[in-house]
């Protein structure tokens, strides 16, 4: 994306990857990430749960060093944590053992300026913060709001170059958060508090463009940038208006189809179907199967359609972009302009007994997903039985250790449950069930 | 010596000051006493820090003083509270070292990968061996190196004690430093704290609460160690030292009822003392330190802590006293610590792979010597010896088999019913913590009293004292085990109609087994502790034996056979961590799959 502002450049990745683990264990969390922030950015990483955007944060800001490539501070090269940042976390990461001032004190412990300057700042960001009167309190007595405020004003004490948030407002209720957003805005939009820069780490679409100038999208496993997209102008970017829900639709749509050019989703914007990759193993979404059952059921009362962002109220996007995926899979449901629909099949498994669930579900494992055809296939081959740990070793040759557990814990889970095989937890044998 | 003089002259001129202002303000109308500027709570403190204080004077002139080996034991009331000091005095200076030690060493131990492993793996080791089958040993030895006072022993009768307390606190320690929430650790790193501020805002807080109760068990455990090694006897020599626990054995060998039950009455007065006077207020205090964020109800209360918050000198000291003390050395330290604390954060591990290197190196060093002196050991132990050595470890198996039999008999039953009742628990708890908090050695020399006039007195007696100082662990676990059942299922088997055998089978002995293993595992250790005071002791001037390996290696020190000393000691710490290791763990870990409840 071209950035017209031209400012001065203060943070940069650079082909930053990050891979946990070692030998056979590598798992790869961060791709190749390039990415810049200037002063007077507001930045919000948006991004599903395994896109690793916690951990770009983290290493942005020096805590993790990456694995390959470069973060720079004002073209410097970051060695060890980065002395003009400070970060407010989900959680809060209040240290329950002390009160609300010394809280705030933390962040100060280790600046060598005067006591009084220290004491005086406190203050001042206690009072900004709206905290005025809860010094001596602790964390556990106050309320949820109240703990993140804690959270803001230990973290602007320090007067940072660069404010970092790890989805500061997923562990408060709507209100609570909405109330802290605004106010948050306000400050940085009036320049009431010496912070250049803001990067946000979130996952709720409706937040990153109601705050952030841009926003920058990730992908899943292994995270990855797909694109950043311009936020919306200062002055609408609160109010809900067209513009609002016309950007969130189009992230909605980058988002719900992973394997899309984000481009051509923003120029066309019709019809798209989720195109499958070509691999020996498609990778199972975690879903379990009575919440696949209940969605599509759900689905189905709706009259079989309904709108993804209508969706997103009841159902959290970690849930929702594994619900259609595993849907698609299955060819139980699809996505439509923005709107997830059920198919023929699904219509017919919403409606069916307990028995024709169980069919459907049967043919469309075999006909579909990959793994439960190599295990039926293994089944059907030898001795109608196959231990688990050669289902595993035959994997670890296309997954990570977890990853490849995880796999077949899945596929299990479906295949025992449509009544293709059984398994016994004692001696790790799946063995078919004969018709 | 000087510091504390001049720090009760300060506290009385103080405590005068205040008292008037009290006085004034106040009046003597009790009625009118608010919570803060408390008189009475006043005079308890004071009357604390004086008797405090008597306590120190009486256990640092016992260390300065070399007192001649051959005292005697004086069974007046007033040398019993002279004793008592002394023997709470050795316990204060264990738990003191045993602190210090635990937080050093799990705080090395998390340095990284390298020190965690070779750490730990030195301390589970050294946790799953009987410690008494050193103590014979250590004795002599030190005995040897200051043969003309009792500091030798002293010493002994401390490190006996602390190996007794140090592992549980150092283990609790370890675990919740790795389990600090990693958000509060990011918190630390982004501020830059030091290591001294990070180690007293972060990880002593966060390990307080395991320190508090682990410091209590260790307590309980001490006076196990203590009362053996104050009354320690080798043959006909006599290792005792002035204490609760040689003033029990002398009662018993007089055959003096009422000062062994004086002896026994102040040992349980001191245990409940200390549990209302510094465990309850620990625990109470020690409730801020819970890492869940939200309000939670059932808050521990003491009324120790109540009479600190509301003595106006409490208030004055800490205030004037103690809080700029404390800030003075937190900044003292802060700053030595900030320079140090120079945040590489690299994947490069070269530099701490070499700390790993050193300990590795020094590890093996130890254990190649320990080889070589085993071996030569090994190699010149004699025929009949061996004998002894293995029919000891069969005969003290036996024993502390049938201890544990008869401990998992009653207890079973009794932690059942205690812990499916709350009734009854409510009823039987006091009880059951009064008992249990008697050290089983303090019994001992009442036990020999009333045992060895009968026929293989002394294989009873050794049963007895294995049973006593065992028991409690499977009780208190048995009953936890029971109380954590579930009520649903509880409620479910009463819908069913399941009752009578057929409950035990299918809901309670699945439920309880898991806890019954770990209570099992803490007993075996303590069994075979038990069997070196108790295979060979030397009562009323006689010397009673029976074959076991306790006995061996009591006999080979006393004896001063070195060769065979060193291999029973080795064998009997061979075969606890053994059975430790590949029989309750195993079952342990058999019970966690099968019986776990989540």
């Amino acid at each position: 994306m071209t950035n017209n502002k031209n400012q001065n450049l203060l943070l940069r990745s650079e082909h930053v990857w990050k891979v946990f683990g070692d030998g056979n264990e590598k798992k790869t969390i961060l791709k190749d990430m390039s990415m810049s922030v200037h002063e007077g950015e507001f930045v919000a990483i948006l991004g599903p749960s395994g896109s690793g955007k916690s951990t770009f944060l983290r290493v942005l800001s020096g805590l993790i060093p990456p694995t390959e490539g470069h973060v720079y501070m004002h073209e410097k090269e970051l060695q060890g944590i980065n002395n003009e940042v400070s970060i407010v976390f989900q959680n809060f990461a209040l240290y329950p053992w002390l009160t609300v001032r010394k809280n705030v004190a933390l962040g100060l412990l280790h600046s060598t300026i005067s006591e009084e300057e220290k004491e005086k700042r406190i203050t001042d960001a206690i009072h900004a913060i709206g905290l005025k009167g809860f010094d001596d309190a602790f964390p556990r007595e106050i309320s949820g709001g109240m703990k993140q405020r804690v959270g803001f004003a230990r973290a602007l004490v320090v007067q940072p170059t660069i404010l970092m948030m790890d989805e500061p407002f997923s562990a408060l209720d709507v209100l609570t958060a909405e109330n802290l957003r605004h106010e948050l805005l306000t400050l940085w939009l009036e320049k009431k508090i010496p912070t250049k820069t803001i990067i946000m780490v979130t996952h709720n679409i409706d937040e990153a463009v109601s705050m952030a100038d841009k926003v920058c999208i990730l992908s899943s496993n292994p995270g990855e940038i797909r694109v950043e997209l311009e936020g919306l102008p200062v002055e609408t970017r609160m109010q809900k208006g067209s513009d609002h829900t016309e950007l969130v639709d189009s992230i909605y749509q980058i988002m719900t189809n992973p394997k899309k050019n984000p481009q051509t989703i923003l120029h066309d914007g019709n019809h798209i179907p989720i195109t499958l990759e070509e691999s020996p193993y498609q990778v199972l979404p975690q879903i379990g199967i009575s919440k696949l059952k209940a969605y599509i059921k759900k689905l189905m009362l709706q009259g079989g359609k309904e709108s993804i962002r209508e969706l997103n109220t009841n159902i959290s996007l970690d849930d929702l972009l594994p619900l259609i995926e595993m849907m698609d899979i299955l060819g139980l449901g699809g996505v439509e302009e923005n709107r997830l629909f059920l198919t023929e099949l699904g219509d017919a498994y919403a409606h069916g007994n307990t028995e024709e669930e169980k069919q459907i579900l049967k043919k469309q494992l075999i006909a579909n997903v990959s793994l439960i055809q190599f295990i039926m296939q293994q089944l059907e081959d030898g001795k109608h039985t196959i231990h688990t740990s050669d289902v595993l070793k035959h994997l670890h040759a296309y997954f990570p250790h977890q990853d490849a557990i995880i796999q077949l814990k899945t596929a299990l889970t479906m295949g025992i449950y449509a009544g293709l095989f059984s398994y016994n937890r004692q001696t790790g044998r799946i063995s078919l069930i004969e018709n | 010596m000087l510091a504390t003089v001049l720090f009760t002259q300060s506290y009385f001129s103080v405590y005068y000051i205040l008292m008037a202002h009290a006085y004034t303000a106040k009046g003597y109308n009790k009625t009118n006493v608010e919570p803060r500027r408390s008189i009475i709570a006043d005079g308890i403190i004071l009357s604390g820090i004086v008797f405090l204080l008597y306590f120190l004077f009486t256990v640092s002139f016992q260390l300065r003083s070399p007192i001649n080996q051959h005292f005697s034991i004086d069974l007046s009331y007033t040398s019993l509270f002279h004793y008592a000091l002394l023997s709470t005095g050795r316990m204060t200076i264990a738990y003191i070292l045993s602190l210090i030690f635990s937080l050093c060493y799990a705080r090395i131990a998390i340095h990284n990968r390298h020190t965690q492993s070779i750490m730990i793996a030195v301390l589970d080791v050294l946790q799953s061996i009987p410690i008494l089958s050193f103590m014979p040993g250590l004795v002599i030895s030190l005995v040897a190196i200051f043969p003309h006072s009792n500091i030798g022993l002293e010493i002994a009768a401390v490190l006996l004690i602390f190996t007794s307390q140090a592992w549980n606190i150092t283990f609790g320690f370890y675990q919740t430093l790795i389990t600090i929430p990693q958000d509060l650790k990011e918190v630390a790193d982004i501020a830059h704290l030091g290591f001294w501020q990070r180690f007293t805002r972060l990880e002593i807080p966060a390990g307080m609460i395991s320190i508090i109760w682990n410091s209590m068990m260790s307590w309980a455990g001490g006076w196990f160690f203590l009362m053996a090694s104050e009354q320690f006897t080798l043959g006909n020599r006599s290792f005792q030292l002035p204490g609760l626990g040689s003033y029990l054995q002398e009662a018993a060998q007089k055959g003096n009822i009422t000062a062994l039950f004086a002896g026994l009455g102040t040992l349980v007065c001191i245990i409940i003392l200390l549990d209302q006077l510094l465990w309850r207020p620990l625990v109470a205090w020690g409730s801020r330190f819970k890492i869940e964020l939200d309000e939670s109800d059932g808050h521990p209360y003491s009324w120790v802590l109540h009479v600190l918050k509301t003595s106006e000198i409490v208030r004055f000291l800490t205030k004037y006293i103690l809080t700029p003390c404390i800030k003075g050395i937190d900044t003292f330290a802060s700053n030595i610590t900030k320079s140090a604390n120079k945040v590489i954060v690299r994947e490069n591990e070269e530099p701490r792979r070499i700390t790993g290197i050193v300990i590795a190196v020094i590890c093996s060093f130890i254990f190649i010597i320990g080889i070589i002196v085993g071996s030569q050991s090994v190699l010149r132990l004699h025929g009949y010896e061996w004998k002894m050595v293995i029919e000891g470890s069969f005969a003290t198996f036996g024993r502390t088999l049938a201890a544990l039999c008869i401990s998992v008999l009653w207890t079973v039953p009794l932690g059942v019913a205690i812990g499916m009742n709350p009734k009854l628990a409510k009823k039987m708890q006091p009880l059951v913590q009064m008992a249990a908090s008697i050290p089983a050695t303090a019994l001992f020399p009442a036990l020999l009293l009333t045992l060895l006039v009968i026929p293989s007195g002394l294989t009873i007696a050794a049963i007895v004292l294995m049973l006593l100082g065992t028991q409690w662990y499977v009780l208190f676990n048995v009953i936890a085990g029971a109380m954590a059942i579930p009520n649903d299922l509880k409620e479910a088997s009463q819908i069913y109609h399941i009752t009578g055998w057929k409950k035990w089978k299918i809901l309670i002995l699945p439920a309880i087994f898991p806890y019954l293993v770990t209570g099992m595992i803490t007993a075996t250790g303590g069994a075979w502790n038990a069997s070196i005071i108790s295979e060979y002791v030397s009562f009323a001037g006689k010397v009673h034996e029976t074959v076991g390996l306790g006995g061996t290696i009591a006999q080979a020190a006393n004896s001063g056979n070195f060769h065979l000393l060193l291999v029973s000691t080795i064998t009997m710490a061979f075969i606890v961590f053994c059975i430790n290791r590949f029989g309750w763990q195993r079952i342990y870990h058999m019970a966690e799959n099968r019986y776990h409840i989540d």
